[in-house]
């Protein structure tokens, strides 16, 4: 018996010392698959995302039924997973050639490393071809609050900061300035009223620029006295927290709905771009909206090598 | 033991007459204790207020029986999330309790103490390297590594969970590896040192005569582990069973990478599911009106049934152990002799054992590794001393907001934990009603569901009280998640503390109050040193009770009024929208290297102990 346990031992230190050898920084990759596979899986995010309910709300089939539509008394295909992050929907669409998902162009760009976008319709993800229309997967990212003229001082500074030139210059990095605000951008002058905090809650998809613009907002004044919190905690706890005055400004990466603009003011500051997204290395370069609305409906497999 | 004969009796020092001190203390002591009665009723009030609206509107039946969960269009039926949660649980416990169990066995009887390597050649280093290898305590390590296990925080569970389990299971195929299978596993692993430890608490309890006079018998070794002694401690190894169910029902954040995530009925082994808890985490940041009410009455679910689980424990007759035993014996004794040499059954039995055993220490080295190879080349200067900045994590920040939130929440947890167990161990007969039900509500706090502690922050201290996402609402949660472990081992520690002590100290003239300050804590204070470091590790480890109430921004003031990271909710933010993944792996290392050190300096404590005795 002991033998045995002895040999546990100096295989299991072994292993050690041998994986020890390949330390290296992130996940260790998956194994081997076909480039050229077909997508026969999918990766969505949960109801209620800002995400998800942009692309249910445009993707159609030839006939022009949205996702949404389908939804409505029917369900999504059973191939499809739901995740609750962006991370999660891209290590998912990494682990295998054979899946999609989609993701914020912002969180996307991030992470070129591991997936790659493809065409939508035959128009590849980029900021002309989003503002022009022509690629149709885009939604808003919204601030909202009670009312812009009973917003304290330091929150109107922080709004006036993201539509000047430096602000937008920020916006414009991973996302897509709103050219009206873009065009519009001057000088931006330092804050000089005494309130010390600001807190701000909501999406956590418009999150990450933010906390970039708030990085930016400190740095640009310096030998400031006050302290910006973000907190990601969803588009809907954004707009509930405003709502209830638990913050001073709420984020949401979704329009208000009519009800919510009854007590809440919207301001849009950027526009995102939702990336199709694959694993980095497939061969696949354009889906429709069909493909993409027959996958996630039926779970029609999309065969890679016979777009056009 | 000599303790019954004078235990409980309040000294008589000073006539009839009771100091007003020593009443107010009692009265102190008592209101301690009540504390978890009434955060239970609290918690159970609360999320039972934050339901109603959703039970109005879609009706109590309609919610629990309907099959289609659609919060877009107004559909809550949680019914197929109630059947997922419940079939997840039994594949958990079938495989977490069986291989936890008989890991327990072969510690508790097979496993050596020590490697008897023999060298004969004539290497001086090698010859060293077998001494040192030797000197080794196989136990204690295995012990230690249970205890790592425990430690380990449910969000690394599920990388690890997502990138090693659910690309095994799948084979390379798109479809597939996620579902009941592997959350189950997945599970299993999390609920093993629970099952494993408390277990083997339950057979070194058994008396050693019941396992000597086995063998006295003529019985194998086996034989007499299989069918004397693990019967014996058949009660302890259910409560244990039932403590892995409580867990794996309430587990969220690891599920929630290894499961698919579709409120849908399972249709194999792995089509993609959702249980309870991961509707609640998956959809509460999104959610508003009648939706917001129906995930809290989803939390309100998950606690009656974690509640059925605790109180089914209570059912568990704690007399039975003896009884169970001497039965055996007795029987054995009566029934006509039957003399095998060799029973096939136990043996096979205790094999099985040993590859338990050998399954844990290689998924725990699994783990380990993963961790370390992903993690390990992402702990860069910048991130480890970096400045803070509202937009790149790094650990400043986390560090120090997760060291308030274990200062405010001690400050409080302690003085009340410790009082609460005075009262249990020095003022309450031994088996009176309010004991029992005391004692009823603690196990019942400990079994509630961290998401569930979490929504009743939401409610409670982030919006009832106005607190918004802070500190100080994050530390006030987590008073509650820690207080039954505080209570507990405090009360273990004050319990053995020998009454020819407090005799001593009585006959000295020293009134109770005074020789519990004077006499039983100091005595006691290794164990609640231990109690106090249980809880830190239960602090740094919690997520899904922090997200809701305490916020996940990367930036921290130092001012508990506001909102901050702790080390593992960081590791969620950064793991959450993918910008910052090289930051979430270089923290579950970092989370690794906690936990170890904190059960490195309870190993040590106890042993100081155990060598001064």
């Amino acid at each position: 018996m002991n033998k045995k346990i002895l040999a546990i031992g100096v295989a299991a230190a072994l292993s050690v010392t041998a994986v020890g050898m390949m330390a290296g920084c992130g996940p260790t990759g998956s194994g081997e698959a076909e480039t050229a596979m077909d997508i026969v899986a999918a990766v969505a995010r949960e109801a209620g995302s800002g995400t998800r309910g942009a692309f249910d709300e445009l993707v159609a089939n030839a006939e022009g039924n949205t996702i949404d539509d389908a939804l409505e008394g029917g369900a999504l295909a059973s191939v499809v997973s739901e995740e609750s992050s962006t991370a999660a929907v891209i290590t998912n669409v990494a682990r295998s050639y054979g899946i999609l998902g989609y993701a914020s162009l912002g969180s996307y760009l991030e992470n070129t490393d591991t997936v790659q976008a493809v065409n939508v319709n035959g128009v590849e993800a980029t900021r002309e071809n989003i503002l022009s229309g022509d690629y149709e997967l885009s939604r808003p990212f919204m601030l909202c609050y009670q009312n812009y003229d009973e917003l304290s001082d330091l929150a109107k500074n922080l709004i006036s900061f993201i539509e000047s030139t430096e602000g937008q210059a920020i916006v414009g990095e991973d996302y897509i300035n709103l050219p009206e605000v873009e065009d519009a951008a001057g000088e931006y002058t330092p804050y000089t009223g005494s309130e010390t905090t600001l807190t701000i809650t909501g999406s956590t998809s418009v999150e990450p620029l933010m906390q970039d613009l708030v990085a930016a907002f400190e740095a640009a004044n310096p030998g400031n006295n006050f302290t910006v919190t973000i907190t990601g905690s969803g588009s809907g706890a954004g707009i509930a927290d405003a709502q209830e005055g638990r913050n001073d400004i709420g984020m949401s990466s979704r329009a208000l709905t009519d009800e919510e603009k009854e007590t809440l003011t919207e301001h849009q500051i950027a526009t995102d771009g939702i990336a199709v997204i694959v694993k980095l290395g497939s061969e696949l370069t354009n889906v429709t909206f069909d493909q993409l609305y027959n996958l996630y409906i039926n779970g029609t497999p999309i065969v890679v090598g016979e777009e056009d | 033991m000599e303790k019954t004969l004078s235990e409980n009796k309040t000294p008589n020092t000073h006539g009839t007459k009771v100091k007003p001190s020593e009443l107010f203390a009692k009265i102190l002591f008592i209101v301690c204790a009540c504390i978890s009665i009434v955060a239970v009723f609290g918690i159970i009030g609360y999320i039972l207020y934050g339901s109603i609206p959703a039970f109005r509107e879609i009706g109590f039946f309609n919610f629990l029986f309907g099959t289609v969960w659609q919060p877009t269009y107004d559909q809550f039926g949680i019914l197929p999330m109630l059947v997922n949660s419940l079939i997840v649980t039994l594949g958990a416990i079938i495989i977490g309790g069986t291989v936890g169990v008989f890991t327990a066995i072969f510690l508790a009887f097979w496993c050596p103490d020590k490697f008897h390597l023999k060298y004969k050649g004539k290497n001086k280093f090698l010859k060293k390297c077998v001494d040192l290898i030797n000197k080794i305590n196989l136990r204690t390590i295995f012990d230690q590594i249970i205890k790592v296990l425990a430690g380990i925080p449910s969000i690394v569970y599920g990388l690890f969970g997502l990138e090693i389990l659910v690309s095994a299971f799948s084979g390379g195929s798109p479809i597939g590896g996620k579902g009941i299978m592997t959350c189950s596993i997945m599970l299993a692993i999390m609920i093993l040192p629970t099952v494993t430890s408390l277990s083997k608490n339950a057979l070194d309890a058994v008396p050693a005569q019941y396992y000597e006079g086995a063998l006295a018998l003529g019985n194998t070794k086996a034989q007499a582990v299989f069918r004397v002694v693990v019967p014996a401690a058949r009660s302890g190894i259910i409560s244990a069973l039932i403590l892995g169910v409580g867990r794996a029902v309430g587990e969220a954040m690891a599920v929630i990478w290894v499961s698919g995530n579709r409120a849908l009925f399972p249709t194999g082994l792995f089509s993609f599911i959702r249980t309870l808890t991961t509707n609640i985490v998956m959809e509460m940041g999104y959610a508003t009106n009648i939706h917001r009410s129906a995930l809290i009455a989803t939390g309100l679910v998950l606690l009656v049934l974690v509640l059925i689980i605790t109180l089914s424990m209570n059912l568990v007759p704690k007399e039975f152990k003896g009884k169970r035993g001497n039965k055996v014996l007795h029987g054995d004794a009566s029934a006509k002799p039957v003399f095998r040499k060799k029973g096939a059954l136990p043996m096979v039995g205790a094999i099985f054992g040993m590859v338990c055993a050998g399954i844990v220490g290689a998924m725990l080295l699994l783990i380990i590794l993963y961790i370390l190879i992903s993690g390990v080349g992402c702990l860069t200067a910048d991130f480890l001393f970096g400045e803070a900045s509202i937009n790149e994590p790094t650990l400043g920040p986390a560090l120090l907001a997760t060291l308030e939130l274990i200062g405010i929440t001690l400050v409080i947890a302690l003085p009340v934990g410790i009082c609460a167990a005075i009262y249990l161990n020095e003022y309450a007969k031994k088996g009176s009603k309010i004991v029992k039900v005391i004692r009823t509500f603690i196990d019942t706090l400990s079994g509630v569901p961290s998401i569930v502690f979490g929504l009743f922050g939401n409610i409670l201290f982030v919006t009832a009280l106005g607190l918004r996402a802070s500190v100080w609402a994050g530390a006030f949660t987590m008073v509650l998640v820690v207080l039954p472990t505080i209570i507990r081992s405090t009360e273990e520690a004050l319990f053995a503390v020998p009454m020819p002590l407090r005799e001593a100290s009585y006959g000295l003239g020293a009134s109770k109050v005074r020789t519990i300050f004077k006499i039983v804590l100091p005595s006691a204070f290794p164990g609640i040193a231990t109690a106090s470091i249980l809880a830190i590790g239960r602090i740094i480890g919690e997520s899904a009770a922090l997200i809701f109430t305490m916020g996940t921004a990367f930036n921290f003031s130092g001012n508990p009024g506001s909102a901050g990271s702790s080390l593992a909710v960081l590791l969620y933010s950064c793991a959450n929208e993918g910008f910052h993944m090289d930051q979430a792996y270089a923290l579950a290392v970092i989370l690794l290297a906690l936990t170890l050190v904190l059960n490195l300096i309870v190993y040590f404590i106890q042993r100081s102990v155990k060598k001064k005795r």
